[in-house]
């Protein structure tokens, strides 16, 4: 069970859609407040049970990573959410002498979250806390879209899983809004919580639901053929949940990260949804992720610096 | 690896994915002097340096080190051109290539532009942590075909850093947000820590200030929105920061078109099946808010809407004064929003709050006995910087009163007592009638005795009551800037604060009481006639059990409000506690 350790404390971890083994990671100096931030490739197979091994990619930034995502149709490409409003783009295979790729900065405050496009794969947004999310293409210089309608930070953004124009955002303003590129005003705003909403995430079976996780500790799922109430609500988490993640291989279980320091898993078909309850961590839980080649495969990172990966079902801590 | 320990060169500085060599290493330490501390923008000729106005770039970088080679990291100048030729022959220039736009000029002589960096670099003599980042994207940007035709908008894309520190500083750094983390999971208040210097510069601060603002909302969520910004506020002033409001404030109420939305989607949710969890949270948090309430929250309640009253009308003379930009404004118009939520409805979160800072600094006063006018140490203290330092700052306070009280108690009997007592509050004109009336009254040491321990004696003394009660007529005809018996601490630090009101009013809300008490004085030192002030400052002499006090402000804020029916009140509660005669009301 590879267990990695950060350089500051972890806001997010991707698994690679191309390696089954790679994992990227950003971290944030201070918790994000002030600092550097890190960018880090990190190789599954590398990790021994003697320590932790160096990363495949380190790549030290002027200011905070918010989060960060790899690219859907190049394998060494990813991206990075900074705290100074700049979107990064790196390629792991350059030296770091030739990092980032590509600077787009363009959003007046702190991005805080990035997607990529996974059906169109040539396209990514990013979400800002300057109340927009901008539509990117790496090749483009400045964004292709902007998203306005938000009326506080947004916090996440997050693709469907089967259209290839759709897309959701999660804010502060407590709303969720469902998007569609060709369009510039939202097709839909589901007033999903009575607290800022901090992540949401589509079912990758069914294009029709997604979930959002908030503040006021829970996470709804929704259904946007009837957004007026949610199709059903998870409460356990004690502390603001700050990540939800539907999983790509069965249907209906979602991972969520929550300021209460544990990963819990779902299946929000069930009565009784809490699957599993992680309490690895000890410090806020920041960034999860559900492998997508690799079944059951589960990530973490926190703010205690700490890097899990586990397959679902075992201990994360267990070597 | 960290970049602080690249920058400063501790340890192994194993650098990242390349080669054997520390070329980073070596870069740090060519180029870091001694100065950690992060300098503000230094205009850069003919840049137009685009900052967005919340998140301020960085430093100017040294340019001038661009390194050629991945291998030479050298602080002397590399031109431009040496990197560009690197690049071009290597395999990756075609994946760089296929990135390029159609139609985009090389960059060529950017040279010129650099060596002024060079001479700006060399002049300043300063040496900032290298701006690796900075390096790179400018070498990305050009290298991949930027759009940005001319060097100036290259250099506006420049990541300027540096925002490392070196060892201690960000140690403690580090420190205080953990412990800022820990208190917000406990649901402890932060105690504010003293700190030295950070060094950080004003973006550093704005960012700290911005985003602990947005993640402090996330933590606490359960508080409501003044203990968030109190608990920022603290940590803000840990760290030195300035926290003047140009925060992005939280959305409060429901946006209008959303009603409809709410009202449905809330019935819809209460048919709809709700887990044990959520249940509880909500009944626990309703259940607070039934608490029944003693009179000392009364005050918290009354003082609640006006203290807030008096910072919301601050806040919209703060956010006046500031520039009209977009953000301001809007951050503004959620902050004012905020407020008047906060006025309208929000006793009860607030009850629950106070409650709490009565808790604390009844613990902490607790520690500090006076006995026969003395102050003794309580037990040790919880270990916690705040409640040695309210220690520190009671002892002071007390300790001049006591000392009063010392000197006053040593007098044998009654009218000399009463001569020092009206030495000391200047009276002037002083009834002689009065002091003979008083020593008439058979009252002796005893009583004074009773003075001293800090209790006034039983009020059975009619003509005593009247003729207190012709003093105080007597005193309040008397004009001039000292009326009433109000004792002002002496070495009062507050008394240059640009604002002590507000300050006094945090400090109460934080429970830091005789903190609180010597900003309210330098508060109504500065404005005699602040009646909410003198109010305040009665209010926290009640809190802290000095009653005395406590009435000398009232009777001050009342001659400077006659009207206000609080203090009417507030001066009755104070009397009774201080089982002393009971006032007049002119009800």
């Amino acid at each position: 069970m590879p267990v990695f350790k950060a350089p500051a404390p972890g806001f997010s971890v991707r698994f690679s859609p191309f390696h089954e083994q790679r994992l990227l990671a950003a971290a944030s100096q201070h918790f994000g407040l002030v600092g550097n931030g890190h960018l880090l490739v990190l190789d599954l197979a590398a990790a021994g049970p003697g320590g932790a091994p160096a990363p495949l990619f380190a790549f030290p930034t002027s200011d905070a990573l918010f989060d960060c995502a790899w690219s859907e149709s190049h394998e060494s490409l990813c991206a990075a959410a900074s705290g100074d409003g700049s979107v990064r783009l790196f390629d792991v295979a350059l030296p770091p002498a030739q990092n980032p790729v590509r600077l787009f900065r363009e959003h007046a405050r702190e991005v805080h979250g990035l997607d990529w496009n996974p059906v169109r794969r040539d396209a990514f947004l990013s979400a800002s806390w300057d109340d927009t999310l901008k539509l990117w293409s790496p090749d483009r210089p400045a964004s292709v879209r902007t998203f306005r309608g938000h009326e506080y930070c947004v916090y996440a953004a997050a693709w469907s899983a089967r259209h290839p124009d759709v897309f959701a955002s999660a804010s502060g303003d407590r709303t969720a809004r469902v998007w569609d590129v060709r369009e510039p005003a939202p097709t839909l705003v589901i007033p999903a919580h009575d607290h800022e909403v901090l992540s949401l995430d589509w079912d990758k079976y069914d294009p029709s639901i997604l979930a959002t996780g908030s503040v006021d500790k829970s996470i709804r799922v929704w259904d946007v053929r009837s957004p007026r109430a949610p199709l059903t609500q998870l409460a356990g988490h004690g502390y603001a949940v700050k990540r939800v993640r539907f999983s790509p291989h069965r249907q209906g279980m979602i991972m969520s990260c929550s300021y209460d320091m544990t990963v819990c898993m779902w299946d929000y078909r069930k009565e009784d949804a809490l699957l599993a309850r992680y309490g690895h961590h000890t410090e806020f839980v920041a960034g999860i992720d559900m492998s997508v080649l690799v079944e059951g495969l589960l990530a973490s990172t926190g703010w205690d610096e700490m890097i899990y990966v586990w397959p679902f079902g075992s201990d994360p801590r267990a070597m | 690896m960290a970049m602080r320990h690249l920058i400063t060169g501790q340890g192994n500085c194993a650098p990242d994915g390349a080669s054997s060599s520390n070329p980073l290493g070596n870069f740090a330490n060519a180029l870091l002097g001694q100065s950690s501390k992060a300098q503000s923008i230094k205009e850069l000729p003919g840049a137009a340096v685009n900052v967005p106005s919340t998140s301020e770039l960085g430093t100017a970088a040294p340019l001038s080190t661009i390194p050629g080679s991945e291998n030479e990291f050298k602080q002397h100048q590399l031109p431009f051109a040496r990197g560009a030729d690197f690049i071009r022959g290597s395999p990756a220039e075609d994946w760089i290539q296929s990135f390029r736009p159609p139609g985009l000029q090389e960059f060529v002589g950017p040279e010129a532009h650099f060596k002024e960096f060079d001479q700006i670099y060399n002049n300043t003599g300063a040496t900032f942590g290298p701006a690796l980042d900075g390096i790179f994207v400018v070498l990305g940007l050009s290298m991949t075909g930027c759009p940005y035709s001319s060097l100036d908008n290259i250099l506006q894309h420049i990541i300027m850093t540096p925002k490392i520190y070196p060892g201690p500083p960000q140690r403690v750094l580090s420190g205080v947000l953990h412990s800022f983390l820990e208190s917000g999971r406990a649901g402890v208040p932060f105690q504010p820590v003293p700190v030295p210097a950070l060094g950080l510069s004003e973006s550093d601060k704005q960012c700290i200030r911005d985003r602990s603002c947005i993640m402090a909302r996330h933590i606490l969520a359960d508080q409501p929105e003044e203990y968030i910004q109190a608990q920022v506020n603290t940590l803000l002033h840990s760290l030195d920061i300035n926290s003047d409001y140009r925060m992005k404030g939280p959305l409060h109420g429901p946006l209008p078109e959303m009603e409809e939305y709410w009202n449905q989607s809330q019935s819809a949710m209460r048919s709809a099946p709700m887990h044990n969890a959520a249940d509880k949270w909500i009944t626990e948090f309703g259940q607070q808010n039934n608490n029944p309430e003693n009179w000392a929250l009364s005050f918290e309640q009354q003082y609640g809407p006006n203290g807030w009253a008096s910072e919301f009308e601050q806040h919209q003379s703060q956010m006046a004064v500031m520039g009209g930009s977009n953000m301001a404004n809007l951050a503004a118009m959620e902050q004012s929003r905020m407020l008047a939520q906060t006025l309208a409805s929000n006793n009860d979160p607030k009850f629950q709050n106070s409650k709490f800072f009565q808790f604390v600094s009844k613990m902490s006063r607790g520690e500090l006995i006076i006995e026969d006018n003395e102050v003794k140490q309580g037990s040790a203290s919880q270990s916690s910087g705040w409640a040695d330092e309210f220690q520190t700052q009671y002892n002071a306070n007390a300790n001049s009163w006591a000392d009063q009280f010392v000197h006053e108690e040593i007098s044998q009997g009654a009218d000399k007592w009463a001569s020092e007592f009206s030495s000391e509050h200047n009276q002037g004109g002083l009834n002689e009638n009065w002091i003979d009336e008083f020593s008439k009254l058979h009252v002796g040491d005893e009583w004074a005795e009773e003075f001293g321990g800090g209790a006034f004696g039983e009020s059975s003394a009619d003509p005593w009551v009247d003729e207190f009660q012709n003093q105080l007529s007597a005193s309040k005809q008397n004009s001039g800037a000292s009326r009433g018996v109000y004792v002002f601490s002496d070495m009062n630090p507050y008394v240059g604060h640009p604002n002590p009101m507000q300050e006094g009013q945090e400090l109460f809300h934080k429970g830091l009481l005789s903190e609180a008490v010597l900003a309210l004085e330098a508060e109504v030192l500065k404005n005699p006639d602040n009646a909410e002030g003198w109010r305040l400052l009665g209010i926290t002499h009640a809190e802290n059990d000095d009653d005395q006090q406590a009435i000398a402000a009232m009777m001050r804020a009342q001659e400077a409000n006659p009207t206000n029916l609080e203090v009417l009140l507030a001066l009755g509660v104070s009397h009774t506690n201080g089982e002393c005669m009971v006032i007049r009301c002119p009800v």
